[in-house]
Protein backbone atom coordinates (compact mmCIF):
# COMPACT_ATOMS: atom_id res chain seq x y z
CA UNK A 1 0.00 0.00 0.00
CA UNK A 2 1.54 3.47 -0.94
CA UNK A 3 2.15 6.07 1.42
CA UNK A 4 -0.31 9.40 1.59
CA UNK A 5 2.62 11.67 1.32
CA UNK A 6 4.34 9.82 -0.96
CA UNK A 7 0.77 9.60 -3.16
CA UNK A 8 0.20 12.99 -3.40
CA UNK A 9 4.37 14.01 -4.41
CA UNK A 10 3.36 11.41 -7.27
CA UNK A 11 -0.12 13.26 -8.64
CA UNK A 12 1.74 16.21 -8.15
CA UNK A 13 4.62 14.88 -10.41
CA UNK A 14 2.03 13.55 -12.50
CA UNK A 15 0.70 17.05 -13.35
CA UNK A 16 3.73 18.16 -14.30
CA UNK A 17 4.64 15.28 -16.24
CA UNK A 18 7.30 16.42 -19.56
CA UNK A 19 7.60 20.39 -17.71
CA UNK A 20 9.12 19.74 -14.44
CA UNK A 21 9.57 15.83 -14.80
CA UNK A 22 10.27 13.26 -17.56
CA UNK A 23 12.01 16.51 -19.48
CA UNK A 24 12.90 15.95 -22.35
CA UNK A 25 16.96 17.40 -21.95
CA UNK A 26 17.64 15.84 -18.56
CA UNK A 27 15.43 12.37 -18.13
CA UNK A 28 15.25 11.09 -21.85
CA UNK A 29 18.65 12.86 -22.95
CA UNK A 30 16.58 14.18 -26.13
CA UNK A 31 18.18 16.85 -28.36
CA UNK A 32 21.76 16.39 -26.68
CA UNK A 33 23.31 18.65 -29.71
CA UNK A 34 21.16 21.79 -29.08
CA UNK A 35 21.81 21.49 -25.26
CA UNK A 36 25.72 21.54 -25.68
CA UNK A 37 26.09 23.76 -28.44
CA UNK A 38 23.38 26.28 -28.68
CA UNK A 39 23.52 27.07 -25.18
CA UNK A 40 26.41 29.55 -25.27
CA UNK A 41 24.37 32.31 -26.12
CA UNK A 42 20.92 33.50 -24.31
CA UNK A 43 20.03 35.19 -27.63
CA UNK A 44 20.89 31.60 -29.09
CA UNK A 45 19.08 29.77 -26.62
CA UNK A 46 16.12 31.41 -27.34
CA UNK A 47 16.19 31.56 -31.25
CA UNK A 48 16.29 27.34 -30.75
CA UNK A 49 13.44 27.53 -28.29
CA UNK A 50 11.41 29.45 -30.64
CA UNK A 51 12.28 27.36 -33.55
CA UNK A 52 11.52 24.14 -31.52
CA UNK A 53 8.39 25.40 -30.57
CA UNK A 54 7.13 26.22 -33.70
CA UNK A 55 8.37 22.56 -35.45
CA UNK A 56 7.22 20.44 -32.94
CA UNK A 57 3.45 21.97 -32.66
CA UNK A 58 3.26 21.43 -36.38
CA UNK A 59 5.09 18.45 -36.54
CA UNK A 60 2.77 16.68 -33.72
CA UNK A 61 -0.19 17.84 -35.48
CA UNK A 62 0.88 16.43 -38.46
CA UNK A 63 1.68 13.36 -37.07
CA UNK A 64 -1.24 12.94 -35.73
CA UNK A 65 -3.60 13.28 -39.03
CA UNK A 66 -1.23 10.75 -40.46
CA UNK A 67 -1.69 8.61 -37.36
CA UNK A 68 -4.95 8.62 -37.97
CA UNK A 69 -5.14 7.88 -41.27
CA UNK A 70 -3.13 4.76 -40.66
CA UNK A 71 0.43 5.44 -42.23
CA UNK A 72 3.81 4.06 -40.41
CA UNK A 73 6.66 5.15 -38.69
CA UNK A 74 8.40 5.86 -41.65
CA UNK A 75 6.19 8.28 -43.49
CA UNK A 76 5.21 10.57 -40.35
CA UNK A 77 9.39 10.82 -40.14
CA UNK A 78 9.71 11.53 -43.64
CA UNK A 79 6.83 14.54 -43.45
CA UNK A 80 8.25 15.78 -39.94
CA UNK A 81 11.82 15.94 -41.40
CA UNK A 82 10.45 17.71 -44.69
CA UNK A 83 8.32 19.94 -43.04
CA UNK A 84 10.45 21.15 -40.31
CA UNK A 85 12.80 22.01 -42.31
CA UNK A 86 10.77 24.07 -44.58
CA UNK A 87 9.49 25.85 -41.04
CA UNK A 88 12.83 26.59 -40.06
CA UNK A 89 13.60 28.13 -43.60
CA UNK A 90 10.55 30.34 -43.61
CA UNK A 91 11.29 31.45 -39.21
CA UNK A 92 15.47 32.51 -41.08
CA UNK A 93 13.24 34.70 -42.78
CA UNK A 94 11.75 36.44 -40.28
CA UNK A 95 12.17 40.25 -40.86
CA UNK A 96 13.24 40.49 -37.34
CA UNK A 97 16.87 41.91 -36.63
CA UNK A 98 16.47 40.50 -33.15
CA UNK A 99 15.65 36.84 -34.18
CA UNK A 100 17.63 36.72 -37.00
CA UNK A 101 20.83 37.95 -35.25
CA UNK A 102 21.24 34.92 -33.39
CA UNK A 103 19.68 32.38 -35.39
CA UNK A 104 23.01 33.04 -37.45
CA UNK A 105 25.39 32.69 -33.98
CA UNK A 106 23.79 28.89 -33.93
CA UNK A 107 25.49 27.90 -37.70
CA UNK A 108 24.75 24.76 -38.46
CA UNK A 109 22.54 24.23 -35.69
CA UNK A 110 19.25 26.19 -36.48
CA UNK A 111 18.60 24.06 -39.28
CA UNK A 112 19.60 21.20 -37.86
CA UNK A 113 16.58 21.27 -35.82
CA UNK A 114 14.59 19.38 -38.36
CA UNK A 115 15.61 16.28 -37.39
CA UNK A 116 16.17 16.50 -33.93
CA UNK A 117 14.89 13.77 -31.36
CA UNK A 118 13.06 15.85 -29.37
CA UNK A 119 10.58 16.47 -32.54
CA UNK A 120 10.79 13.38 -33.31
CA UNK A 121 9.86 11.63 -29.84
CA UNK A 122 6.80 14.32 -29.51
CA UNK A 123 5.67 12.73 -33.16
CA UNK A 124 5.86 8.93 -32.20
CA UNK A 125 4.25 9.85 -28.84
CA UNK A 126 1.53 11.12 -30.31
CA UNK A 127 -1.61 9.33 -29.72
CA UNK A 128 -4.10 9.71 -32.16
CA UNK A 129 -6.81 8.22 -29.98
CA UNK A 130 -6.58 11.36 -27.91
CA UNK A 131 -7.76 14.64 -29.28
CA UNK A 132 -5.65 17.17 -30.79
CA UNK A 133 -5.55 19.57 -28.60
CA UNK A 134 -4.47 16.96 -25.79
CA UNK A 135 -1.41 16.43 -27.73
CA UNK A 136 -0.88 19.60 -28.62
CA UNK A 137 -0.95 20.15 -25.15
CA UNK A 138 1.88 17.66 -24.39
CA UNK A 139 4.01 18.43 -26.60
CA UNK A 140 4.19 22.08 -25.63
CA UNK A 141 4.80 21.48 -22.08
CA UNK A 142 7.38 19.19 -23.34
CA UNK A 143 8.93 22.12 -25.47
CA UNK A 144 8.71 24.78 -22.60
CA UNK A 145 10.57 22.38 -20.47
CA UNK A 146 13.72 22.10 -22.97
CA UNK A 147 13.37 25.82 -23.69
CA UNK A 148 13.56 26.49 -19.96
CA UNK A 149 16.58 24.15 -19.87
CA UNK A 150 18.94 26.01 -22.89
CA UNK A 151 17.66 29.23 -21.56
CA UNK A 152 18.54 28.63 -18.15
CA UNK A 153 22.15 26.61 -19.23
CA UNK A 154 22.63 29.31 -21.82
CA UNK A 155 22.36 32.55 -18.76
CA UNK A 156 24.73 30.47 -16.94
CA UNK A 157 27.15 29.79 -19.98
CA UNK A 158 26.75 33.29 -21.28
CA UNK A 159 26.96 35.32 -17.52
CA UNK A 160 30.56 32.67 -16.93
CA UNK A 161 31.52 32.74 -20.70
CA UNK A 162 31.27 36.25 -21.58
CA UNK A 163 30.46 38.06 -18.99
CA UNK A 164 27.03 39.07 -20.71
CA UNK A 165 23.55 38.59 -20.45
CA UNK A 166 21.62 38.73 -23.83
CA UNK A 167 24.24 40.57 -25.28
CA UNK A 168 24.56 42.77 -22.65
CA UNK A 169 27.53 43.40 -20.69
CA UNK A 170 27.08 42.72 -16.89
CA UNK A 171 30.56 41.68 -15.93
CA UNK A 172 33.76 43.00 -17.65
CA UNK A 173 36.01 41.27 -15.31
CA UNK A 174 34.87 37.93 -15.49
CA UNK A 175 35.69 35.34 -18.91
CA UNK A 176 36.08 31.90 -18.52
CA UNK A 177 36.25 31.22 -21.84
CA UNK A 178 36.38 27.55 -21.47
CA UNK A 179 32.73 27.35 -20.31
CA UNK A 180 31.78 28.06 -23.98
CA UNK A 181 33.56 24.97 -25.61
CA UNK A 182 31.48 21.93 -25.82
CA UNK A 183 32.99 19.65 -23.28
CA UNK A 184 31.81 22.06 -20.76
CA UNK A 185 27.99 21.68 -22.10
CA UNK A 186 28.07 17.83 -21.95
CA UNK A 187 29.20 17.91 -18.46
CA UNK A 188 26.78 20.60 -17.27
CA UNK A 189 24.80 18.33 -18.73
CA UNK A 190 25.23 15.40 -17.10
CA UNK A 191 25.93 17.41 -13.69
CA UNK A 192 21.76 18.60 -13.83
CA UNK A 193 20.87 15.09 -14.72
CA UNK A 194 22.51 13.69 -11.63
CA UNK A 195 21.09 16.62 -9.37
CA UNK A 196 17.34 16.29 -10.88
CA UNK A 197 17.63 12.69 -10.21
CA UNK A 198 19.13 13.55 -6.27
CA UNK A 199 16.44 16.10 -6.00
CA UNK A 200 13.64 13.54 -6.63
CA UNK A 201 15.30 10.75 -4.86
CA UNK A 202 15.20 13.24 -1.64
CA UNK A 203 12.19 14.40 -1.73
CA UNK A 204 10.47 10.61 -2.22
CA UNK A 205 12.84 9.49 0.71
CA UNK A 206 11.57 12.33 2.90
CA UNK A 207 7.67 11.87 2.07
CA UNK A 208 8.27 8.13 3.12
CA UNK A 209 10.14 8.72 6.30
CA UNK A 210 7.42 11.27 7.39
CA UNK A 211 4.60 8.94 6.42
CA UNK A 212 6.48 6.00 8.03
CA UNK A 213 6.63 8.33 11.43
CA UNK A 214 3.24 9.19 11.67
CA UNK A 215 2.21 5.10 10.64
CA UNK A 216 4.48 4.46 14.24
CA UNK A 217 3.08 7.49 15.64
CA UNK A 218 -0.68 6.37 14.96
CA UNK A 219 0.28 2.58 15.63
CA UNK A 220 1.69 3.63 19.33
CA UNK A 221 -1.52 5.59 20.01
CA UNK A 222 -3.30 2.52 19.00
CA UNK A 223 -1.92 0.40 21.09
CA UNK A 224 -2.06 3.34 24.21
CA UNK A 225 -5.30 3.35 24.07
CA UNK B 1 50.79 15.00 -54.37
CA UNK B 2 50.24 17.63 -52.22
CA UNK B 3 46.48 17.75 -53.22
CA UNK B 4 46.37 13.95 -52.34
CA UNK B 5 47.84 15.26 -49.24
CA UNK B 6 45.22 18.03 -48.56
CA UNK B 7 42.15 15.45 -48.80
CA UNK B 8 44.12 12.91 -46.60
CA UNK B 9 44.26 16.21 -44.09
CA UNK B 10 40.32 16.96 -44.49
CA UNK B 11 39.12 13.20 -43.83
CA UNK B 12 42.17 13.12 -40.96
CA UNK B 13 40.31 16.64 -39.24
CA UNK B 14 36.93 15.56 -40.11
CA UNK B 15 37.56 12.24 -38.29
CA UNK B 16 39.84 13.49 -35.36
CA UNK B 17 40.30 17.03 -35.15
CA UNK B 18 36.53 18.26 -35.51
CA UNK B 19 34.91 14.79 -34.42
CA UNK B 20 31.58 14.89 -34.80
CA UNK B 21 30.38 13.65 -30.83
CA UNK B 22 33.48 14.71 -29.47
CA UNK B 23 33.86 18.34 -30.95
CA UNK B 24 30.34 18.83 -32.66
CA UNK B 25 28.21 17.00 -30.32
CA UNK B 26 26.15 15.57 -33.39
CA UNK B 27 25.02 12.69 -31.60
CA UNK B 28 21.54 11.37 -29.65
CA UNK B 29 20.53 9.62 -26.92
CA UNK B 30 19.98 6.04 -28.89
CA UNK B 31 23.41 6.52 -30.70
CA UNK B 32 24.99 6.21 -26.58
CA UNK B 33 23.21 3.14 -25.97
CA UNK B 34 23.66 0.91 -29.29
CA UNK B 35 24.05 -2.49 -28.13
CA UNK B 36 27.07 -4.38 -29.54
CA UNK B 37 29.80 -4.20 -32.23
CA UNK B 38 27.96 -5.48 -34.80
CA UNK B 39 24.67 -2.60 -34.48
CA UNK B 40 27.74 -0.33 -33.91
CA UNK B 41 29.55 -0.98 -37.27
CA UNK B 42 25.91 -1.38 -38.75
CA UNK B 43 24.95 2.00 -37.95
CA UNK B 44 28.42 3.41 -38.84
CA UNK B 45 28.33 1.95 -42.39
CA UNK B 46 24.98 3.35 -42.85
CA UNK B 47 25.72 6.70 -41.54
CA UNK B 48 28.76 6.90 -43.72
CA UNK B 49 26.98 5.84 -46.70
CA UNK B 50 24.09 7.62 -46.31
CA UNK B 51 26.17 10.91 -45.51
CA UNK B 52 28.50 10.00 -48.48
CA UNK B 53 25.53 9.58 -51.64
CA UNK B 54 23.23 12.35 -49.91
CA UNK B 55 26.26 14.71 -49.94
CA UNK B 56 27.06 13.68 -53.47
CA UNK B 57 23.60 14.68 -54.76
CA UNK B 58 23.86 17.81 -52.59
CA UNK B 59 27.42 18.64 -53.95
CA UNK B 60 25.50 18.50 -57.68
CA UNK B 61 22.61 20.34 -56.57
CA UNK B 62 24.49 23.21 -55.23
CA UNK B 63 26.79 23.54 -57.76
CA UNK B 64 23.82 23.10 -60.39
CA UNK B 65 21.08 25.40 -58.71
CA UNK B 66 21.64 26.75 -55.01
CA UNK B 67 24.93 28.36 -55.30
CA UNK B 68 24.98 30.91 -58.83
CA UNK B 69 21.32 31.50 -57.59
CA UNK B 70 22.42 32.59 -54.18
CA UNK B 71 20.47 30.82 -52.28
CA UNK B 72 20.34 30.93 -48.30
CA UNK B 73 22.04 28.08 -46.10
CA UNK B 74 18.30 27.80 -44.30
CA UNK B 75 16.68 26.96 -47.80
CA UNK B 76 19.71 24.73 -48.99
CA UNK B 77 19.33 22.70 -45.87
CA UNK B 78 15.43 22.13 -46.64
CA UNK B 79 16.64 20.61 -50.01
CA UNK B 80 19.58 18.40 -48.07
CA UNK B 81 16.64 17.10 -45.87
CA UNK B 82 14.39 16.31 -48.85
CA UNK B 83 17.32 14.59 -50.43
CA UNK B 84 18.22 12.90 -47.27
CA UNK B 85 14.96 11.54 -46.80
CA UNK B 86 14.56 10.42 -50.74
CA UNK B 87 18.14 8.36 -50.23
CA UNK B 88 16.94 7.15 -46.93
CA UNK B 89 13.36 5.53 -48.44
CA UNK B 90 15.49 4.19 -51.68
CA UNK B 91 17.62 2.54 -49.07
CA UNK B 92 15.22 1.06 -47.20
CA UNK B 93 13.48 -0.01 -50.09
CA UNK B 94 16.48 -1.56 -51.61
CA UNK B 95 17.42 -2.82 -48.28
CA UNK B 96 14.17 -4.87 -47.57
CA UNK B 97 14.01 -6.39 -51.28
CA UNK B 98 17.71 -7.66 -51.51
CA UNK B 99 18.25 -8.57 -47.85
CA UNK B 100 15.03 -8.94 -46.24
CA UNK B 101 16.78 -10.85 -43.22
CA UNK B 102 19.22 -8.37 -42.55
CA UNK B 103 16.72 -5.83 -42.78
CA UNK B 104 14.04 -7.48 -40.06
CA UNK B 105 17.27 -7.11 -37.74
CA UNK B 106 18.46 -3.72 -38.79
CA UNK B 107 15.42 -2.15 -39.04
CA UNK B 108 15.85 0.05 -36.13
CA UNK B 109 18.95 0.84 -36.50
CA UNK B 110 18.68 1.68 -40.59
CA UNK B 111 15.48 4.14 -39.00
CA UNK B 112 17.99 5.55 -36.58
CA UNK B 113 20.51 6.18 -39.19
CA UNK B 114 18.19 8.13 -41.64
CA UNK B 115 17.31 11.22 -40.19
CA UNK B 116 20.51 11.91 -38.15
CA UNK B 117 22.23 14.91 -36.80
CA UNK B 118 25.00 13.98 -37.97
CA UNK B 119 24.33 13.43 -41.43
CA UNK B 120 22.95 16.60 -42.07
CA UNK B 121 25.23 18.17 -39.95
CA UNK B 122 28.11 16.74 -41.86
CA UNK B 123 26.32 17.96 -45.12
CA UNK B 124 25.60 21.17 -43.93
CA UNK B 125 29.27 21.73 -42.97
CA UNK B 126 31.12 20.84 -46.14
CA UNK B 127 27.88 23.71 -48.01
CA UNK B 128 29.12 26.49 -45.64
CA UNK B 129 32.78 25.55 -46.01
CA UNK B 130 32.00 25.46 -50.11
CA UNK B 131 34.44 22.27 -50.24
CA UNK B 132 34.32 21.01 -54.01
CA UNK B 133 33.87 17.42 -54.64
CA UNK B 134 36.70 15.71 -53.39
CA UNK B 135 37.23 17.82 -50.48
CA UNK B 136 33.51 16.86 -49.41
CA UNK B 137 34.13 12.73 -50.40
CA UNK B 138 37.17 12.93 -47.82
CA UNK B 139 35.05 14.66 -45.08
CA UNK B 140 32.09 12.69 -45.44
CA UNK B 141 34.17 9.19 -45.51
CA UNK B 142 36.45 10.99 -42.29
CA UNK B 143 33.08 11.63 -40.45
CA UNK B 144 32.05 8.41 -40.47
CA UNK B 145 35.78 7.15 -39.34
CA UNK B 146 35.23 9.46 -36.42
CA UNK B 147 32.03 8.14 -35.84
CA UNK B 148 32.75 4.90 -35.88
CA UNK B 149 36.02 5.40 -33.44
CA UNK B 150 33.48 7.72 -30.80
CA UNK B 151 30.92 4.98 -30.93
CA UNK B 152 33.20 1.78 -30.14
CA UNK B 153 35.22 4.26 -27.31
CA UNK B 154 31.60 5.10 -26.10
CA UNK B 155 30.71 1.02 -26.22
CA UNK B 156 34.00 0.46 -24.09
CA UNK B 157 33.16 3.28 -21.82
CA UNK B 158 29.67 1.70 -21.29
CA UNK B 159 31.31 -1.65 -20.56
CA UNK B 160 33.56 -0.99 -18.41
CA UNK B 161 31.66 1.54 -16.59
CA UNK B 162 28.43 -0.95 -16.13
CA UNK B 163 31.62 -2.63 -13.82
CA UNK B 164 32.09 0.00 -11.82
CA UNK B 165 30.44 0.93 -8.54
CA UNK B 166 28.69 4.03 -9.73
CA UNK B 167 26.37 6.18 -7.84
CA UNK B 168 23.08 5.32 -8.71
CA UNK B 169 22.12 9.35 -9.41
CA UNK B 170 24.81 9.14 -11.99
CA UNK B 171 24.04 5.80 -13.42
CA UNK B 172 23.22 5.62 -17.14
CA UNK B 173 23.26 9.05 -19.13
CA UNK B 174 24.46 11.57 -16.78
CA UNK B 175 27.98 9.14 -16.29
CA UNK B 176 28.31 8.63 -20.21
CA UNK B 177 27.72 12.50 -20.88
CA UNK B 178 30.68 13.84 -18.67
CA UNK B 179 32.73 10.56 -20.03
CA UNK B 180 32.02 12.17 -23.43
CA UNK B 181 32.75 15.43 -21.62
CA UNK B 182 36.21 14.50 -20.29
CA UNK B 183 37.12 13.22 -23.95
CA UNK B 184 35.56 16.43 -25.51
CA UNK B 185 38.34 18.15 -23.28
CA UNK B 186 41.33 15.91 -24.61
CA UNK B 187 39.89 16.90 -28.22
CA UNK B 188 39.69 20.62 -27.62
CA UNK B 189 43.60 20.02 -26.12
CA UNK B 190 44.45 18.41 -29.56
CA UNK B 191 42.67 21.36 -31.46
CA UNK B 192 43.58 23.91 -29.07
CA UNK B 193 41.08 26.63 -29.71
CA UNK B 194 37.51 26.75 -30.38
CA UNK B 195 36.38 25.14 -34.09
CA UNK B 196 33.21 27.28 -35.63
CA UNK B 197 29.55 26.22 -36.00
Amino acid sequence: MQSSRLKRYRHLVGRFDGLLTRTPVITYGLAIPFAVMGTVDARAAFALSVGMMAISLLSTAVGWVLKRMGQGREVYMLVTAVLSSLTLAGLSRLPLGGFQMPVGMLGIYFPLLAVNTLTFFLVTRCDEQKSLPANLAQAARSVLSFAFFVMAVSLFRELLGKGSIFGVKVLSSLQISTVLMPFFGFILVGMLSAFCRQVNRSIRAWCLIKDREEAMDAKTEEVKA
Amino acid sequence: MAGFVKLLMIAFTAAMVENAIFSRALVTRKMLFLKNREEILTFSAVITLMTVISGVICYAADSLLLYPRGVSIYIRSALYVLIMAAVHTAMIVAASRKVGEWYARAKNVLLMAGYNVAVLGTILLCSFNRYNLWERLFYFVGTGVGVTLALVLLDVANQNIAMSRVPRIFRGLPILLLYIGILSLAFYGLIGHPITF
